[in-house]
Formats: structure tokens, C-alpha cells, sequence
């Protein structure tokens, strides 16, 4: 990955925080370790990290840290929301997820009962499909892709793991045995990949994003004062 | 743990065998060795003791030598003899006076040091004192570190407060957090005084990063932060201070920049 790298000072520089709340959000793991990048510069020893993810990061902890304490912030910036679960009243109340997309999960879901994180992330990820307006197999072919995923190596933060759908116009006289003159494809990638100039992408989501984008909505939720997540009665 | 049922108490004292197993308390005050991991409310070692497992427990006391062969999971941990987990110890309050040796991470809300210990990984308090000499494999996280004796830490050492007192010569890899604070230690009795003075005093560090620094006899290639002062016997290659400087005449800087 060609990504760009700042010294701590310049993170400083850029968002205005002081040493003591820097070490103090690493310490509560508010910063990923593996954005520590060790390197020689002339003065010895180094500590580097990555600029837009170091910089965006600090920004959102600045903006929920008058209304969360640290350890909830970091619950809702770590990956792992194993436990919670919700019930589809739930997410159909928090109105971000369209009832279409939610009876289609239904049709095609393979557990009963309360929604997990996982799901959830799901949900989001066939929203955004539906509103780039893809074809119905299309959306079939990239929740399929997630479903025989590994969730646990997607959400490992040091990879930024990118859901892609590509689409590509074959010629009539070389398409061999199919009536479409198009191919789909739906891949999960982390890191760099030059794809087919002649493919177009039709869709790219940053699925690390979308999970940090939708905890807040998450948690946030809450009309009533009763927990709004319920821990799964039979736990696998 | 479950006060209903009743668990049976263990005592070995002379030399004997156990299982491992749920016990309510365990005492060990011969050479005793304890087959399998265990559970107790509290566990006593005054003799040779060895755990051929993990232990959870309330509190678990070594004063002779204890030994266990597993993580460890203690409420309340003493060592005054010597210890040794060959695991992780998670603890709330850590006190070793003695010499311990942890060969994986330690977590404490309390971890106080005044014998010699080790750590084979990292080290993660509320408080840290120590005023023996420590060794720590990997970094210290806390959010009060406090040292009066020697240290090394081969990672990164970072607090909200960082007080040291330098008696021997201490190391770390690098040095961050809010206020940071080295000074020599100045020994009130003339024969200490006298004994100590054969021994170099000096922390040995990479970086220095915090917002309020005050440095003695520490040798760093660079020191950051907003108000910076130094004392004799520093020697810094370079100091980049946002609002402050001042440095004493027996410091060594090769550059001092301001920074916006």
C-alpha cells in the first residue's frame, strides 16, 4: 500500500492535540498499534503512521469525546461487536436500512431470530448496492461473497478490506455459451489491485468504513432507555 | 465465587503431592507441588511451591518460592520471596518485594516493584511504582509511572505522569506522555551518598515526546514537546519545543528548533 506517511508531531500539528491525549488514546487502544510504523530517519529510530486514517481517526475520537467516555468510544471504534444483537423491529425502527432490502436478507437468511453484528454489516453493505442501483444478481453475487467470507479476518483493522463489484462488456462474437454480453464479478481485496482497464467498477466499499460507520448509528440508537442490544440466548 | 457449595481446603506442609482442581484455600508451607491448574480463594506459598498449571484465585501470597506453571488470574498478588508465573498475570493489585519473573504480560490497577522483577512482555497499570530495578520486554502503558530504582524497558514507556528518579542507569526505548519529569537523585546521607556517587546515574532514551518535560542526566536523540527544560547532564541531539525552552549550562543540545 502507497500510503502517505506523517511523523507524530505533524498529527499533532494537523489536529491540534496535545502529546498527553495522543499517548492517552494510544494507551486505550484508540489507535491501532499496527499503525505504528517503525523507521530510520537521521536522527535514529522513528515513529510513522498512516496520514488520512491517523488524522480521520483523531477527528472522530475529538468529535464523541465530550459526549463518550474513552471506553466507549473505543468500544465503538474496535472492530469486535461480537455480542450485540438486534432484533429486526430494532433495525427496522433506526430507518437506515430500506424494508426491501430487509424482506430480501429475509428471503435468502440462513439463521432465525436476532441480527448480529456480522448481519447488520450486511445489511448496510446491500443498501449501498441497492442505492448504486445494481442488478438484482449482482447484489446476489456480493452478499454471496460475504457469506463464505472469513468475518473474523475482516474486520482485523490492518487491512482495509474492500468489497468491489466489476462489470465487463464482452463483445457478442466472444462470448461463448452465455446470452448476456456482460460478466460480473464481486471480489474481496485488501491492499493495491489494478484491475481490467476495460472493467468498470461498479461498486467499491471500504468495508472497515462502512463497520465505523454504522457503530455509532448503533449505538446512538437508543428511543428507550432499555439496552438496545440483546445478547444472543444460544450463543454458537 | 459460589458461597453455597463447600470446597475443600488444601495443606501441604513437608513434602507433598496434590491434584489440581477447586479448592477454598490452598497452603503450601513444605515442598509442595500441585499436579494440575487450580482455582481457591486464597493461596499461600511460604516454602517451595510449584503449580503444574494456571491458578485463579482472590489473592495468592509467595514468601518462600512459588512457581507456576501457567497464567494467572489473582485479584490480590504479594511476592516476597521469589516468583515466577510462566504466563500472563492478570492482577488488580501487584506487589512484588522479593524477585519475580513474569514470562508473558502483566496487568495491574496497582503494580509496585521494590525487590527486582522481570517481564518477558508488556506491562499495563493504573499506578506504577518501582524502586527496585525492572525489566521489561515489551512497553509500559499506565497511567502514573513512577520510578526510584533502575529500569529497562525495551519498548515504548508512556503515562499521563512519568516520575523518575534516577539511581543506576535506566533505559527505555522511548518516553511519551503529558508530564515528564527526570531528575537525579540526590542522597541525603553522606555515606550513601558517598557509595552511590561510584555509579553513573543517567536514563538512556531514543525519544521524548510530552507536553510539560523536565530532563536530567538523559541522553536522548531527540526530546519534543510544548515546555521543555534541562538539567545538567543532559545530552540531546535535538529539542523541538513548541512554547519553552530553557536549558541549564551543563546541558549539551545539538539543536534546539521552535516549532510552530
Amino acid at each position: 500500500m502507497t500510503e502517505e506517511l506523517i511523523s507524530k508531531k505533524e498529527v499533532l500539528d494537523l489536529t491540534g492535540i496535545s502529546y498527553g491525549q495522543f499517548y492517552r488514546w494510544k494507551r486505550e487502544g484508540l489507535i491501532p498499534e499496527s499503525w505504528f510504523i517503525r523507521k530510520s530517519t537521521f536522527t535514529g529510530q522513528e515513529t510513522f503512521l498512516p496520514k488520512t486514517k491517523i488524522v480521520e481517526r483523531i477527528e472522530k475520537i475529538k468529535s464523541m469525546k465530550d459526549a463518550h467516555s474513552l471506553d466507549e468510544i473505543a468500544n465503538l471504534l474496535s472492530p469486535e461487536m461480537k455480542d450485540r444483537r438486534l432484533s429486526r423491529e430494532e433495525i427496522s425502527r433506526m430507518g437506515w436500512v430500506a424494508p426491501e432490502v430487509l424482506a430480501y436478507y429475509e428471503s435468502v437468511r440462513k439463521e432465525q431470530g436476532s441480527y448480529s453484528f456480522k448481519e447488520v454489516l450486511f445489511l448496510a453493505v446491500i443498501e449501498r448496492l441497492r442505492q448504486r442501483e445494481l442488478a438484482p444478481d449482482e447484489i446476489e453475487l456480493a452478499l454471496s461473497t460475504l457469506l463464505v467470507s472469513d468475518f473474523g479476518k475482516i474486520q482485523q483493522e490492518e487491512f482495509a478490506w474492500t468489497l468491489v463489484v466489476l462489470r465487463k462488456e464482452m463483445p457478442g462474437q466472444f462470448v461463448l455459451s452465455r446470452q448476456k454480453p456482460q460478466v460480473s464479478v464481486c471480489l474481496l481485496h485488501a491492499g493495491d489491485i489494478l484491475f481490467d482497464p476495460q472493467a468498470q467498477t461498479v461498486v467499491k466499499l471500504e468495508l472497515n468504513k462502512l463497520i465505523e460507520e454504522i457503530k455509532p448509528k448503533l449505538a446512538m440508537f437508543d428511543p428507550d432507555p432499555n439496552p438496545k442490544f440483546e445478547t444472543d440466548p444460544n450463543p454458537k | 465465587m459460589d458461597q453455597t457449595t463447600k470446597k475443600g481446603s488444601l495443606s501441604i506442609s513437608g513434602s507433598g503431592k496434590a491434584g489440581g482442581g477447586i479448592y477454598d484455600s490452598v497452603r503450601i508451607s513444605g515442598a509442595g507441588k500441585i499436579e494440575g491448574a487450580i482455582e481457591a480463594e486464597t493461596i499461600t506459598i511460604s516454602g517451595a511451591g510449584k503449580i503444574e498449571g494456571g491458578v485463579k484465585a482472590k489473592s495468592l501470597k509467595i514468601s518462600g518460592s512459588g512457581k507456576i506453571a501457567g497464567p494467572a488470574e489473582i485479584q490480590e498478588l504479594r511476592i516476597s520471596g521469589s516468583g515466577k508465573i510462566e504466563g500472563d498475570a492478570k492482577t488488580e493489585s501487584f506487589h512484588a518485594s522479593g524477585s519475580c519473573k513474569i514470562e508473558g504480560s502483566a496487568w495491574a490497577d496497582e503494580f509496585h516493584i521494590s525487590g527486582s522483577g522481570k517481564i518477558e512482555q508488556d506491562l499495563h497499570a493504573k499506578d506504577v511504582r518501582i524502586s527496585g530495578s525492572a525489566k521489561i520486554g515489551g512497553q509500559v502503558e499506565a497511567d502514573r509511572f513512577f520510578a526510584s530504582g533502575a529500569f529497562t524497558i525495551e519498548k515504548l514507556l508512556s503515562a499521563d505522569v512519568i516520575e523518575i528518579k534516577l539511581y543506576g542507569h535506566s533505559k527505555a526505548q522511548e518516553i511519551g506522555g503529558e508530564k515528564i519529569d527526570v531528575r537525579k537523585h540526590e542522597e541525603t546521607i553522606w555515606i550513601l551518598r558517598w557509595i552511590w556517587s561510584g555509579r553513573e546515574a543517567k536514563l538512556e532514551t531514543n525519544t521524548i515526546e510530552g507536553d510539560e518535560i523536565y530532563l536530567e542526566y538523559t541522553e536522548a536523540a531527540v526530546v519534543r514537546g510544548k515546555k521543555i527544560t534541562l538539567g545538567p547532564g543532559c545530552e540531546i541531539g535535538t529539542v523541538e519545543y513548541a512554547d519553552s525552552y530553557q536549558a541549564h549550562r551543563d546541558a549539551k543540545v545539538g539543536k534546539a528548533n521552535k516549532i510552530a
